[in-house]
């Protein structure tokens, strides 16, 4: 719920594991989504003066900032190289396997899938697994909250088919 | 998440709670974001952190009061070899030595040494005058505090500018340092010019089109503004105060100011919502120290050989100056007095450093 302004400090620790997390899911790669976050927090450092906690929850307003960051840098010319990995199921290079776990594996392997959903099912995807509320998700991609909902369920099922062929 | 979380969605739910960034990730952008922090901000911090005297409290309180506002700090280097920042004055820091000792604000604390003296106003009488009197005057503290920063060089305008993937495009325009042309823009930079009262800025010219705000109304104006200046690391940060959008015939403007003394950050958009041009103050590694304050009697100026003027008038303001090498925030007294000549009453404004 929309309330007092928390120190920017505290919204740092608490949100930039989840933002990361979002936001490697709608990229894939590890630099890119450290780059992005960079981004997302510097951005939001920048418009921490600006922002009214009555307007939004901490959570809506960072991860719309973050959602525009990613969208913006889909947009720009690492897109093509994102899309050609996506078509080809191209693994991410890992900097070294040898140090994951297989649980961390599948859970890559999960979010790679995510990556290649359509675009807002991707999002309601990673916006809800980010923790947020449907009202929020809603919020954050301009429709209501019953819409998010819906989105987010066929989201799931399209994913569940993608598994489904992955591992059949 | 639903009442009952799906095997897939409980899955995801961790896939999500584990991804984390690499190890350090979170300090380093910690202290990239702590470095974009206002150096005034940051210099209150170091204030309270060390718990100096009340009469250094009293100085930052002074600081922000003067100044209304920060120098900028921006996450992109900016010019290099300020020997401290603000930043500096905590206890790890090496800032000005007697503020690192924590004691009141004494006589001893170092300076940048003898400071260039400010340019004269070119508003009012231009020419010299015989000054009978100064009876106004001012209440002054015993220390002022000056800023200094590193001034921008050509060097460091073309790695600017090359971050950017511009390349040097003459013709450089008259002060500046360069002008650069990238895919879709131009960079004019300049370093600090007294005499308009600037700081070192650049100007970004979009090529026509390439960028159009997302609607008319205000909001979509400033973000459209804010998210073109932030390409260039250039965006209004917590010490911007605005923005302001005002409207003119085809024209639409926005602005952030930093304080009444100092220039903010603009841009123009066209009819079309197309941003036409857009202007911020370039990153600065300010270092801070205090002068010791002069008095009224130091400031009387003597006969200049001209139209005899009563200063009449005293105001403790912030000039911006320049030694070429350091760009500097001095305060300055600037008195004014006016005469009468051939019928006609000028007003002759006159800046005295107020520090020595």
């Amino acid at each position: 719920m929309p309330g007092d302004k928390p120190p920017f400090e505290e919204l740092y620790r608490d949100f930039l594991n989840r933002i990361y997390a979002y936001v490697r899911a709608q990229l894939g790669s590890q630099a890119d989504a450290e780059d992005v976050t960079s981004q997302v927090f510097i951005k939001a450092w920048e418009a921490y003066p600006r922002y009214e906690p009555q307007g939004a929850t901490p959570a809506s307003w960072l991860f719309r900032i973050a959602r525009n960051a990613a969208l913006d840098h889909l947009r720009s010319a690492g897109r093509k190289e994102r899309l050609a990995r996506a078509v080809a199921h191209e693994p991410e290079a890992v900097a070294d396997p040898a140090e994951l776990a297989a649980e961390r594996i599948q859970h890559r392997a999960l979010l790679a899938l995510v990556e290649r959903l359509p675009e807002r099912q991707r999002e309601a995807i990673s916006l809800r697994h980010s923790g947020l509320s449907f009202a929020e998700v809603g919020s954050i991609l301009g429709s209501s909250e019953d819409a998010a909902k819906m989105l987010y369920h066929r989201a799931l099922r399209v994913l569940r088919e993608a598994a489904a062929e992955e591992t059949g | 998440m639903s009442d009952q979380p799906d095997p897939l969605q409980e899955r995801l739910n961790q896939a999500f709670a584990t991804t984390r960034p690499r190890r350090g990730f979170e300090d380093e952008l910690w202290s990239r974001i702590q470095a974009r922090r206002s150096p005034w901000a940051r210099f209150l911090e170091s204030a309270r952190r060390v718990q100096l005297g009340p009469a250094v409290a009293g100085l930052a309180v002074l600081l922000v009061v003067v100044l209304a506002g920060g120098l900028l700090l921006h996450g992109r280097p900016g010019p290099s070899g300020a020997a401290t920042s603000a930043g500096g004055l905590s206890p790890q820091g090496n800032g000005p030595q007697a503020v690192q000792r924590g004691g009141a604000a004494n006589a001893d604390l170092q300076t940048f040494g003898p400071l260039p003296q400010p340019l004269q106003p070119s508003s009012g009488y231009p020419g010299p005058v015989t000054v009978t009197g100064a009876t106004g005057s001012v209440a002054l503290p015993a220390r002022l505090p000056v800023t200094r920063y590193r001034e921008w060089t050509v060097a460091q305008a073309d790695a600017f500018a090359a971050s950017f993937n511009a390349r040097p495009a003459g013709p450089t325009p008259p002060g500046a340092l360069g002008r650069y042309a990238g895919k879709d823009f131009t960079l004019v930079l300049y370093p600090t010019d007294p005499a308009g009262g600037t700081e070192p800025r650049v100007v970004i010219t979009p090529a026509p089109g390439a960028l159009r705000a997302g609607g008319s109304d205000d909001a979509a104006v400033v973000t459209a503004v804010t998210d073109y200046l932030s390409r260039f690391d250039v965006a209004p940060g917590g010490s911007a105060q605005g923005p302001t959008v005002t409207r003119s015939g085809d024209q639409v403007q926005v602005r952030w100011a930093l304080s009444p003394l100092r220039q903010g950050w603009s841009a123009t958009l066209g009819s079309d919502l197309g941003i036409q041009s857009a202007e911020a103050p370039l990153p600065l590694s300010p270092e801070v120290a205090t002068y010791a304050s002069v008095n009224n009697q130091q400031v009387y100026i003597g006969s200049g050989g001209g139209p005899n003027v009563v200063l009449d008038s005293a105001a403790l303001t912030y000039v911006v100056a320049s030694d070429g090498t350091y760009g500097y925030f001095e305060p300055v007294i600037r008195y004014s007095g006016h005469f009468t000549q051939g019928g006609v009453t000028y007003e002759k404004q006159i800046l005295v450093l107020a520090v020595r």
